[in-house]
């Protein structure tokens, strides 16, 4: 069994982290996690960390947070927010670390996709230095 | 349900005393299993745990610290095997606060 001394602090070392993909490309923050509470009772674990501008006004509420969300949920064809599974984390310190890689991860940023693969075949495009 | 609202529940003991909101929640590393949330409520509280105070990762400057003693020593662990309901609104205890161990001395353990 976990001490608390052993223990991380979900404020200070998962809200708001940064995540990297395994080659340590920046994918988003830890805007929210979910929780599932056990059948039997016990303590609820993390099984998806949210990611997102749905995620992120969802988690803040009122007026901005709700406008926040509805215009990112219209942009998704999946209605609830981006979510990465907890299985894929490799570890959370000092930034939040995923086994996978950022393109198979097709749920993840996809307004940045969009936008990156305009940006790729706009005229000069080619010509940017790396 | 999501960790935020867990965040945002206020923790009610088991004669039904209001403790305050829920201030962090302590994570197993390895499985990610909710050990334990932390209560505090008073002035500066929300300072005290957002800024680390309460757990003593921040050590200064000596006038926040200075503010947020009280609601550091006011911070109390509850295991989540003292939670009988886990909310959302609200986390109830089977436990009263005077049961409730201390942050600072659930953190050295």
């Amino acid at each position: 069994m976990t001490t608390v001394r052993a223990s991380i602090s979900a404020r200070i070392a998962l809200m708001d982290k940064q995540i990297v993909d395994r080659d340590r490309l920046p994918i988003g923050r830890v805007d929210d996690a979910e929780l599932q509470l056990p059948d039997d009772g016990g303590p609820p674990y993390i099984t998806a960390l949210r990611i997102g501008a749905q995620a992120l006004g969802e988690r803040l509420g009122g007026s901005v947070g709700g406008t926040m969300a509805a215009a990112a949920a219209r942009l998704r064809t999946d209605p609830s927010p981006a979510g990465l599974d907890v299985s894929l984390v490799e570890h959370l310190e000092p930034m939040v670390a995923v086994r996978a890689r950022l393109a198979d991860l097709p749920q993840i940023a996809p307004l940045e996709r969009w936008l990156a693969q305009r940006i790729q075949r706009a005229p000069g495009a080619g010509d940017a230095p790396q | 349900m999501r960790l935020s609202e867990v965040m945002k529940a206020t923790v009610i003991d088991r004669s039904g005393r209001s403790l305050g909101p829920v201030r962090d929640i302590r994570l197993a590393t390895n499985t990610y299993e909710v050990i334990g949330v932390v209560v505090g409520a008073g002035p500066f509280a929300r300072a005290a745990h957002a800024w680390g105070y309460a757990e003593g990762r921040a050590e200064g400057p000596w006038l926040l610290k200075m503010l947020t003693r009280r609601a550091v020593r006011q911070a109390r662990f509850a295991a989540s095997g003292q939670v009988a309901d886990w909310g959302p609104e609200e986390i109830r205890l089977n436990v009263e606060l005077a049961e409730l161990t201390p942050l600072m001395e659930a953190l050295r353990r």
